[in-house]
C-alpha cells in the first residue's frame, strides 16, 4: 500500500497568507485545491512537499461573479461540479460547463476544481507511476533520472500528454489567468500561459498563486468543444480541440486551438496556435481548420 | 489479454473462433449454418475422450441467429452485394466450457465439495460449506436448492461458506464448478436429511413411507395432503426418534473415460454451450469499433436462479468487450521490465459508456450431472464475445484483426495495409518453432479405442 509522506498542512483564510506562506515555504511549499492530482502523486513520490497549502478555504478563490455581458471570474479553487451545475456558466459560457462535464467521473469532480485541472501536472506512462516502478526502469528525466524514455535521444522531457481538459478552451475563448504573489498581481493570457516542456510546462513561478480565471464577455462568439478518449468516462483525453467563432457585421473570425498529444513546433495546432483570421469565411472551412 | 476470466480459454478460443471464420470465408458458407452443420452429437464421447451430456449449441444458435435477423444482415462473404453498409458489420462465435474440472486441482481421492446440514427444533436449517461467493451468488444457490429438497423457503435457511472453521472442504471457485459440485453435495445432504423426517412422520402418521411428501413447509400424505405435521414438527419428530439431525453430502465428478497421458485435461461432469453475434461499427477514418448489439444465449441445462444466471451472461459479455477493446498485459522490452499499464487508470476497462446493448436468451436442456441438470455460467459466455467482435470487424471493414485488442491504431494499419494492396491483417507473424515430442497415439471412439494409449514401436536406430 503507498502511503503519505509526511508534512506540514496549512489552512489560510486570505490570498495575502496563503502567498506569505508559500514565499517562506520556498521550493518545499505545495499549494493544493481538490488533491485529487497532487496526494495521489505524493503517494508516488513524483512530488514530496514539506508544506502542503491549502486554498479551499480562501472565500475569494470560491466565488464566480459576473455574468455573460460583462464577463466572468471564476475562482480557480471553484470545484468542477460546480462548474456543470451553475445557472450563468451554463447560459452564457456552455462550453465551459460541457467541457467540465467531460472531466473524468462524478466522485473526482466533486473535489476536483478548475484551477487543478488548468495547472495539472504533466502526465507521462514513464512519470504517472510509483517509486519503485520508476526506480525499476532507472527513473526518468523529469524526475530523479536523465533519460526521457519516450525519446531517449532527446534532451527535453516529452511528458506532455494534453490532460487538462479546459485548457483549449480558454486559449480559443481567449481567457485570462490573474496570479498572486507577495510580489503582486499580474494577469495573464491563457494562450501564452502555457510552454512546449514536460518539465518547465507553465509560465507560473512556483510561489505564484492561480486566483481566477476571467472569461471575457460573451458579445456574439460561440465555441465549442471535441475531446478525444479511449472511453467515454474516467479518462483523460488524448485529444482535445475547441473551436471560437464570432460573427460581425461585415466580417467573421474564427480561432481554433487544440491541444495535441505531442505538441510539434510550428504546429498550428498547439496551445500556443491561436489564431485570428478576418476573412470571410464558410462554414465548411471552419470545420476543416478545427480538424 | 488479462485474466479477468476464464483465463487460458479466451486466448484459444479466439484463435478457433477467429479461424473458423476464415474457412468459412473460404468454403463461402454462411459461418452460422457452417457451425450448425458441425455440432457434437449429445450423450457421446468426443474423439479425445470427453463425455458430452446434454448439447444446446444448436438452440443457442438457432436462437441468435433469429434474434439478431443474422440472415438479412451478412454480407455473405460478398463486398459488392453487401447488406450492412460499409463500416457495419456482424459476426460469429460459439464457445463451450467446463463445469468444474474433473480432477481437483489438489491432488488426492477425496470428494471436490462437502456440504453439512444441521436442522434444528424450530424447523430452521443451516448449511455449511466450504466454498466461497465471490459475487455470482453461490451461497444463495445452496439455500435454493436445500430448501426444493425440504419442501421449505430460502429464508428458513442460514448459509455458512468460506469458514474452515466450520465448513467441510469446498475447492474452490475456479473452474465454474461451484453450482455443479457444492449443489450435488447439497442435494445430497438435503436427501439424506429429508430421508429421516419421512420415516419419523410416517411412523408418527402410520403411513407408508413412499406417501410422504415435503412442500410448503409441511411434511404430509401426498394422498390426503391435509394430513401431516409443520417442518418444525417434522424435525422435532425426527430428533425424538434419531437424536440432533445433522447430515452431510460430498461430490465427486465422475472417472473420465480417457485414459492415455494428458487425457486429465478438459475432462468435465458437463459442458456449457454459448452463441454470441456481435454487431459493430466501426469509423474507416478513425480505425475506431464501436460494439452496438450483442445477441448471446447461454445453454445453462437448467436456470436455479434466472435473474443470477442472466448477471453471469451479461457481465460476461461486458467483460468479453474489455478483453477484445482495451485490456493488454504490456511489458515493457527486454530490459528494465515493468508492467506498461500498472494501475486500472492505465490498463483500461469499459465503463457504462462503451456498454453495448445485449439480448441474452437462455438455453435449457437439462444435465444428468447437474443439480436439477444445471450447468455452468461462470466463464463460458465470455469466450464467444471477443471472436464475435473480431469478425464482425471483418465484416464491417474486411480487415482481420486477429489479436486482442482491436484498437483503432490496429484496424488503421491494416486498412492502410489493404489500401496499398498488401494483406489486410493485423496480428502475430508466423507460429515460431517448436522441438515437438514424438506424439502420443490414441484411437478414437469411433475408431474402437479404449481410451488408452497405443503401445510405442521401439526404434532403433
Amino acid at each position: 500500500m503507498m502511503r503519505l509522506p509526511k508534512f506540514d498542512y496549512r489552512t489560510p483564510r486570505e490570498i495575502a497568507e496563503a502567498v506569505k506562506i508559500m514565499a517562506g515555504s520556498g521550493p518545499e511549499g505545495q499549494f493544493v485545491a481538490g488533491g485529487t492530482d497532487l496526494y495521489p502523486n505524493m503517494k508516488r513520490r513524483q512530488q514530496t512537499p514539506r508544506t502542503v497549502i491549502s486554498v479551499m478555504r480562501v472565500p475569494e478563490l470560491n466565488q464566480i461573479t459576473g455574468d455573460g455581458r460583462s464577463g466572468i471570474r471564476i475562482g480557480a479553487s471553484v470545484t468542477l461540479t460546480d462548474i456543470v451545475e451553475h445557472p450563468l456558466i451554463n447560459r452564457d459560457y456552455p462550453v465551459i460547463a460541457r467541457a467540465a462535464r467531460t472531466i473524468s467521473t462524478p466522485i473526482l469532480r466533486n473535489m476536483g476544481t478548475i484551477g487543478g485541472n488548468l495547472l495539472l501536472d504533466t502526465r507521462c506512462n514513464y512519470y504517472d507511476q510509483n517509486y519503485e516502478w520508476r526506480k525499476g526502469i532507472n527513473f526518468c528525466l523529469k524526475k530523479d533520472g536523465d533519460v526521457c524514455w519516450v525519446a531517449p535521444g532527446s534532451s527535453k522531457c516529452w511528458a506532455v500528454q494534453s490532460v487538462r481538459t479546459c485548457v483549449p478552451v480558454m486559449v480559443a475563448i481567449g481567457a485570462k489567468f490573474r496570479l498572486a504573489s507577495t510580489l503582486g498581481e499580474r494577469m495573464i493570457d491563457a494562450a501564452g500561459f502555457y510552454n512546449d516542456d514536460g518539465i518547465d510546462y507553465l509560465k507560473k513561478r512556483p510561489d505564484e498563486l492561480l486566483v481566477d480565471i476571467h472569461l471575457p464577455p460573451t458579445n456574439g462568439w460561440r465555441a465549442s468543444y471535441q475531446k478525444l478518449r479511449r472511453r467515454g468516462a474516467f479518462d483523460f483525453p488524448v485529444l482535445g480541440v475547441a473551436a471560437w467563432v464570432k460573427h460581425g457585421s461585415r466580417r467573421f473570425s474564427q480561432r481554433c486551438t487544440s491541444h495535441p498529444r505531442r505538441y510539434r513546433a510550428g504546429a498550428a495546432g498547439s496551445e500556443r496556435g491561436r489564431r485570428s483570421f478576418d476573412r470571410p469565411t464558410t462554414r465548411q472551412r471552419t470545420h476543416s481548420r478545427c480538424r | 489479454m488479462g485474466p479477468k476470466r476464464g483465463h487460458g480459454t479466451p486466448q484459444p478460443r479466439f484463435g478457433l473462433e477467429v479461424q473458423l471464420d476464415k474457412i468459412a470465408e473460404q468454403l463461402k458458407l454462411d459461418p452460422a449454418a457452417m457451425r450448425r452443420a458441425n455440432l457434437v452429437k449429445p450423450d457421446t464421447v468426443t474423439a479425445n475422450y470427453l463425455r458430452i451430456g446434454s448439447m444446446g449449441l444448436g438452440q443457442c444458435i438457432d436462437k441468435i441467429v433469429d434474434g439478431s435477423d443474422w440472415k438479412n444482415k451478412f454480407s455473405g462473404w460478398n463486398a459488392n452485394d453487401r447488406k450492412l453498409p460499409r463500416g457495419k458489420g456482424i459476426g460469429i462465435a460459439c464457445s463451450s466450457y467446463i463445469c468444474g474440472a474433473g480432477l481437483p486441482i489438489y491432488w488426492n481421492n477425496m470428494p471436490q465439495s462437502g456440504v453439512q446440514l444441521r436442522l434444528d427444533r424450530q424447523g430452521g436449517v443451516c448449511v455449511m460449506c466450504g466454498s466461497t461467493d465471490i459475487g455470482q451468488g453461490s451461497d444463495s444457490i445452496l439455500a435454493y436448492i436445500v430448501a426444493e429438497v425440504l419442501g421449505i423457503d430460502p429464508f428458513d435457511i442460514r448459509v455458512i461458506t468460506a469458514d474452515t472453521d466450520l465448513t467441510p472442504v469446498d475447492l474452490g471457485s475456479y473452474s465454474s464448478r461451484v453450482t455443479l459440485m457444492t449443489g450435488n453435495a447439497a442435494i445430497q445432504a438435503a436427501e439424506r436429511a429429508r430421508e429421516l423426517l419421512v420415516m419419523a412422520v410416517a411412523e408418527k402418521l402410520s403411513l407408508p413411507i413412499e406417501n410422504i411428501s415435503l412442500a410448503e413447509r409441511r411434511v404430509f400424505d401426498v394422498e390426503n395432503p391435509e394430513i401431516g405435521v409443520s417442518f418444525a414438527e417434522a424435525v422435532v419428530l425426527a430428533e425424538s426418534k434419531f437424536g440432533t439431525i445433522g447430515t452431510v453430502g460430498s461430490y465427486s465428478p465422475p472417472r473420465s473415460p480417457g485414459r492415455y497421458k494428458g487425457a486429465g485435461v478438459g475432462p468435465s461432469p458437463a459442458y456449457s454451450y454459448s452463441a454470441a453475434i456481435a454487431e459493430v461499427d466501426v469509423d474507416p477514418e478513425t480505425g475506431i469499433v464501436v460494439v452496438e448489439r450483442v445477441w448471446i444465449a447461454h445453454d445453462i441445462g437448467k436456470s436455479i436462479n434466472p435473474m443470477l444466471v442472466m448477471g453471469q451472461v451479461e457481465g460476461s459479455v461486458y467483460m468479453g468487450l474489455g478483453e477484445v477493446l482495451m485490456e493488454e498485459m504490456t511489458y515493457r522490452g527486454n530490459r528494465n521490465v515493468v508492467h506498461k499499464f500498472p494501475s486500472m487508470l492505465e490498463y483500461k476497462s469499459p465503463t457504462t459508456m462503451e456498454m453495448c446493448d445485449v439480448k441474452t436468451y437462455l438455453i435449457e436442456d437439462p444435465d444428468p450431472n447437474g443439480p436439477y441438470g444445471a450447468k455452468e455460467v461462470g466463464q463460458g459466455p465470455l469466450l464467444p464475445v471477443p471472436p464475435a467482435v473480431a469478425n464482425a470487424v471483418y465484416d464491417a471493414v474486411g480487415v482481420r484483426i486477429d489479436e486482442v485488442p482491436i484498437t483503432p491504431e490496429k484496424v488503421l494499419k491494416a486498412l492502410r495495409d489493404k489500401a496499398r494492396g498488401r494483406d489486410g491483417r493485423y496480428g502475430p507473424g508466423p507460429v515460431p518453432s517448436v522441438e515437438w515430442p514424438e506424439p502420443l497415439r490414441v484411437l478414437t471412439p469411433a475408431e474402437g479405442g479404449d481410451g488408452k494409449e497405443m503401445p510405442r514401436v521401439a526404434v532403433h536406430s
